[in-house]
């Protein structure tokens, strides 16, 4: 149930991120609502369904990507790494740690994204993208995350009180 | 961490790095083209509520000069009914179209195919946008694809029922142009904040604020003549070897719905 849940959530981000998203102004910025769906449920679900959301969320955002696909895929890769490490670690997961998981989750899948697409030929302009794009997005999700988060709960509560899917 | 999870992760990896292969070498193609099909409809809805937000947001940017006509407008609220205002979206696709239309007629010998955008790219460091017409309908990669108000981009990946386009204002984009008048030659490309930049003008061309920028129709990319965006800015030294122009784009990019693709100009291949 999480896991289908997860997935139809996944499913309407994506299609969120690429029709109302751009047409918002935010000085040139646009939000990952995606990553953000993957790093809010990770913490309402645990781990297991970390995994999950991780490779639905790759896959729909290749299919809306102009990227080669596997490139989100394979870019989420270290984002559920390391959000797996963050739930099994024994620090306290207060408001500040789900931040500043965002804010480092951002930063690391969009520059594993810029590797990706150097390391396939395409001229990366790293410090440019790095300040222009991927710091003001980090910034942006960290801003949005108590919202999604938010969201993402009143789902949660929702679901039937079962064991946690996943993988 | 438990081994049944880094066995997971590490699946994930694999299955990244083999679609990476499979993409890179286009041979994932077809299977992304089913999952294309899958997807454009849905995409076709989130599509028109996007539109819907655009209208709201484009309000909210011209606030200053609204805010008098909205005192006008509010006595004529009341009278508008649902029906009305769905009479009201009708028209202005209708009016989008015949624009579209006027523009064919003015350049008689292109062919032409109207599409509708079905959604923007989701990635930050990439300008694209997804449109409802694929190889079905006849369209090949490389054709151009512009609007109205001018050049939009050129149709970079084609699946069965869906494509897209690759805009101008990709950091990938390049364009061969010329300024009308002065006919200084240049290459047009994007940058990341999403503007648009003339490069490679010879310091001594004569280039003013308010010059029109059209493709120059070099290299055989874009068809010549269409309109790319106007001088709003000329930078660099005297010193320097190039000058840097700035410009506005004619398309307005943030609101395209509808782009028309040329169907009967291919890009020359070298090879």
């Amino acid at each position: 149930m999480g896991v289908a849940t997860i997935g139809l959530i996944l499913l309407v981000a994506v299609l969120l991120q690429g029709s109302v998203i751009p047409v918002i102004p935010m000085f040139n910025v646009e939000p990952g609502l995606v990553l953000l769906a993957i790093v809010g449920w990770s913490f309402l679900r645990g781990a297991g369904e970390t995994l999950a959301a991780a490779a639905i969320g790759g896959l729909l955002l290749g299919l809306s990507s102009s990227a080669p696909f596997g490139t989100d895929l394979l870019a989420l890769v270290p984002v559920a790494f390391l959000l797996i490490l963050a739930e099994s670690s024994a620090v306290e997961k207060d408001l500040f740690f789900s931040l500043t998981a965002t804010f480092v989750c951002t930063l690391i899948y969009q520059a594993v994204v810029l590797l990706i697409l150097q390391s396939l030929g395409q001229p990366t302009a790293w410090l440019p993208s790095l300040l222009k794009v991927a710091v003001p997005s980090a910034v942006v999700n960290t801003l949005l995350m108590p919202f999604i988060f938010w969201l993402l709960q009143r789902v949660r509560d929702r679901l039937p009180v079962t064991a946690q899917e996943g993988w | 961490m438990s081994s049944r999870r880094l066995f997971w992760l590490f699946m994930m990896l694999v299955a990244g790095v083999a679609s990476l292969f499979l993409a890179h070498n286009g041979w994932s193609r077809p299977a992304e083209g089913v999952l294309q099909r899958g997807m454009v409809p849905l995409e076709g809805v989130f599509s028109k509520v996007a539109d819907g937000a655009g209208n709201f947001f484009g309000a909210l940017a011209d606030l200053g000069k609204l805010r008098k006509e909205n005192e006008r407008l509010r006595q004529e609220v009341d009278r508008l009914t649902t029906l009305v205002a769905q009479m009201q979206e009708a028209k202005e696709e209708n009016q989008k179209l015949r624009e579209l239309l006027d523009f064919t007629a003015e350049r008689k010998k292109d062919e032409f195919l109207v599409a509708r955008v079905v959604s923007r790219d989701t990635s930050a460091f990439a300008q694209t946008v997804a449109i409802n017409k694929g190889s079905n309908q006849g369209l090949r990669e490389g054709m151009s694809v512009v609007t109205n108000g001018g050049l939009v981009g050129r149709v970079s990946q084609v699946y069965p029922t869906a494509a897209r386009v690759l805009l101008i204002t990709d950091p990938n984009s390049a364009v061969n142009t010329v300024v009308q008048g002065s006919r200084a030659a240049g290459i047009v490309s994007g940058r990341l904040d999403g503007s648009l930049v003339m490069e490679f003008v010879q310091q001594g061309d004569k280039v003013d604020k308010g010059n029109l920028v059209l493709t120059s129709g070099l290299g055989g990319n874009y068809p010549p003549g269409l309109l790319v965006g106007q001088v709003k800015d000329v930078a660099g030294d005297d010193l320097e070897v190039f000058k840097e122009l700035h410009l506005q784009p004619a398309a307005k990019f943030d609101r395209i719905q509808y782009v028309l693709i040329i169907t009967n100009f291919l890009p020359m291949k070298l090879e």
